[in-house]
């Protein structure tokens, strides 16, 4: 059961990490198109977009890294069924309703904001992808923190 | 349905049976986390695993959860 736990904390925190990552890489992805959309661009504004990307980028690909070495220990030790228990399956459904709840508000505030605002279509696509894949992940690390108290030994 | 709503006596009848979370957790199948938050009446578990709760630890489901209120 001890494993369990591990592989469970481990999961956790790589997903953080990979939701971290995402909003860090893509964000910053995100701040480069308007800079370059409404010729905003300069020496430093340039180089802290630049530097967050790279960042984000790492981050994602150490926790894409990470995320494939807890698969193969999940298989190897054969706990699937017991890491995808019925909280797991609980929490993943809440994230993903959540993540389709945020993406259709935030489809809503781009439609209102184009009226007002003019930026192209590859500003809305990457601040959907962003919401819609950052908000599940971190929903499900959120909701994982719950239920982690200290282990109650039996009287 | 509320998880509130749904009381249960999974701490005491875990103790009665000198069982940790971990171990009940163990016999039923699934992660401590569960156990901790059923018993903590943040989740609400599955009929499946009511039952199975209630025969690792040899009692009626009624005797394990209740309705509050009711």
């Amino acid at each position: 059961m001890d494993t369990i736990n591990k592989l469970i904390r481990q999961r956790d925190r790589t997903l953080g990490l990979a939701a971290l990552s995402f909003l860090l890489w893509q964000g910053a992805q995100l701040a480069q198109d308007i800079v370059r959309d409404q010729g905003w661009s300069g020496e430093p504004q340039d180089l802290i977009i630049q530097i967050t990307l790279l960042v984000g980028a790492v981050g994602w690909a150490v926790a894409s890294f990470l995320f494939l070495l807890y698969a193969s220990k999940v298989s190897r030790t054969k706990s699937q069924s017991v890491i995808q228990d019925e909280l797991f399956c609980h929490n993943q459904r809440i994230a993903i309703r959540t993540g389709f709840m945020v993406l259709i508000g935030a489809i809503s505030l781009l439609l209102a904001a184009d009226l007002l605002i003019d930026f192209s279509a590859t500003i809305a696509i990457r601040a959907l992808l962003i919401i819609g894949i950052f908000t599940p992940l971190a929903t499900f690390v959120l909701l994982g923190r719950g239920g982690d108290g200290d282990e109650e030994e039996a009287a | 349905m509320s998880p509130s709503a749904l009381g249960n006596r999974l701490k005491e009848m875990r103790a009665r049976h000198g069982l940790t979370q971990a171990q009940l957790a163990q016999a039923v199948g699934v992660t401590r986390k569960s156990i901790n938050t059923v018993e903590n009446r943040v989740f609400i578990p599955s009929t499946v695993l009511a039952l199975k709760l209630a025969a690792a630890l040899k009692v009626s489901v009624e005797e394990l959860f209740y309705l509050d209120g009711a």
